[in-house]
């Protein structure tokens, strides 16, 4: 099967690439026409279902990028270390949005952009730890170096995950501890949640796919100008 | 059998490195100075009303520590790198998990000696209460010590070979190790202000989940960080 | 209002842009993929035809 010569991706990705596309519209209208309107902060709550949908890709990310890292470990296979520097990206992309979307929300509900409570702190943290990684990684040029190291970083990482998550169980915080929500609007949460989930999947599968690509032709490229 | 020479090994390198630490004088007094400096500046700086000073006081002393420490750790590592050392002592008949732990075991000494001399320093310049309940307080630094050495010599470790080494230990230290000296700030400011409660207890729990976890990984994957 | 509509928008720029720059990186490097393959090993070289000629 060719490849289509604009994207270079075979015709079966593009389908993908389309239906996922569509589950995220769909989960999209639902949050803006369908979900009821709250009661006390207004239109702006539909925030929420973004927030949390992107915050818990931003986790996964972070869990997955330790764990393919710990499977490099295990395997060293370069496959796991791409997989986990995709799962990289588009966790630390996601937790870019969560900071975000958490501080407009923020900004509506309490008035200020930014408290230093223990999630939003952790959460920051997390930010932090998968920036840092990145600019290890980018320094580094050997493969199966630039693995090692980001694959021992990442695991490290890890440590913060858990506080991340049960920040709002284990400290007194501001964070609420679980939305507050209807029926109706669990099921749409729900939903986005799924959605933007296949959504960042999709994109860490692609970029997998493209980082062994890469890898592909930078060998290829290094044998041709030896000879 | 083994288990004895691994901690005959563990003492030698500890020893090793002290002795060496104690002749060369190579990063130790830059610690303690870059430790009082702050501390001085601090002081100076923060003219608060004494409840809000102590409020303050904790987190910028655990700062000034994770700052003054990372020096240590740099330099834990630097006189290895010389003349090939480190090649040469990862390839003794020793495990490496016996180098890890012993360099974690050096770097909590020299964050404890730093503390010695930090802690003293708040006292008389900045009128801290830190003397009250010193058994606490320590067991507070030395928790947070060892999970900070722990992540500090599997960080400094993975960073040895690269040729943007210095800051880059700093860079990625921060975050890794923001929780433990979140924690211990929190419980040292609890420390100060209201004294031992469920609430201290809590973090000292915290303090000792992140030694028992970072130690833990070090010992899993120290081996795996240190290959060529 | 506007608040709600900003936070979408800023997901959607970066989901956008993050495959956008996808896309434009499986082109280029399919495309040297194929060119690498194609050409015979004597060929295949980086370097500009008046330095390859010397």
């Amino acid at each position: 099967m060719r490849n289509s010569t604009f994207t270079g991706l075979p015709p079966m990705h593009l389908a993908v690439g389309g239906l996922v596309l569509g589950l995220v519209l769909t989960a999209i209208l639902l949050i803006f026409c369908v979900a009821p309107t709250e009661a006390t902060m207004g239109d702006v709550q539909r925030i929420v279902y973004l927030h949390i949908s992107v915050a818990w890709c931003g986790l996964l990310g972070c869990l997955g990028m330790g764990a393919c890292g710990a499977l490099y470990v295990a395997r060293r296979n370069l496959d796991w270390d791409h997989r986990s520097q995709a799962a990289a990206e588009v966790g630390w992309l996601c937790a870019t949005l969560t900071l975000v979307t958490g501080s407009l929300w923020a900004h509506e509900a309490w008035g200020v952009w930014w408290t230093w409570e223990p999630r939003l702190t952790a959460s920051l943290v997390l930010w932090l730890i998968f920036a840092g990684i990145f600019l290890v990684r980018a320094g580094i040029n050997e493969p199966h170096r630039r693995a090692r190291i980001g694959a021992v970083l990442a695991i490290l990482g890890l440590g913060d995950l858990p506080l991340v998550v049960m920040a709002t169980r284990w400290f007194r915080g501001v964070h609420p501890v679980s939305p507050e929500m209807d029926q109706q609007m669990r099921l749409i949460l729900l939903a986005a949640v799924v959605s933007f989930t296949v959504l960042f999947a999709f994109l860490a599968w692609q970029r997998q796919r493209q980082l062994g690509l890469a890898e592909q032709v930078a060998e290829l490229e290094s044998h041709a100008d030896a000879v | 059998m083994a288990a004895s020479h691994g901690l005959r090994a563990f003492w030698w390198i500890v020893v090793k490195d002290l002795v060496a630490e104690a002749r060369a004088r190579r990063a130790w007094p830059g610690m303690l100075l870059l430790g009082l400096v702050v501390v001085v500046l601090l002081a100076a700086q923060v003219d608060l009303l004494p409840d809000q000073k102590l409020q303050v006081l904790s987190g910028l002393m655990w700062l000034d520590v994770f700052f003054a420490g990372t020096f240590a750790l740099e330099g834990s590592f630097a006189g290895e790198r010389e003349d090939g050392c480190w090649r040469a002592l990862l390839l003794y008949p020793l495990s490496p998990v016996v180098v890890f732990l012993a360099k974690v075991a050096v770097n909590v000494v020299a964050l404890s000696l730093l503390e010695c001399v930090l802690i003293p320093a708040l006292v008389v310049l900045a009128d801290a209460p830190l003397l009250h309940r010193l058994l606490p307080l320590a067991l507070v630094a030395l928790l947070g010590n060892l999970g900070f050495a722990a992540v500090g010599v599997l960080v400094g470790a993975l960073t040895t070979g690269l040729s943007q080494r210095s800051g880059l230990l700093a860079l990625l230290l921060l975050p890794l190790v923001t929780p433990v000296i979140l924690a211990a700030a929190e419980a040292t400011r609890l420390l100060l202000t209201v004294g031992l409660n469920s609430q201290w207890w809590c973090w000292i729990q915290l303090l000792a989940a992140f030694a028992v976890l970072f130690v833990t990984l070090g010992i899993l994957v120290f081996e795996f960080a240190v290959e060529a | 209002m506007e608040t709600l509509v900003a936070a979408y928008l800023a997901a959607g720029v970066v989901v956008s842009t993050y495959a956008t720059w996808m896309a434009l990186q499986n082109h280029r490097l399919a495309r040297r993929l194929a060119e690498l393959q194609a050409l015979p090993p004597e060929q295949a070289s980086d370097r500009p035809a008046h330095i390859q000629a010397a």
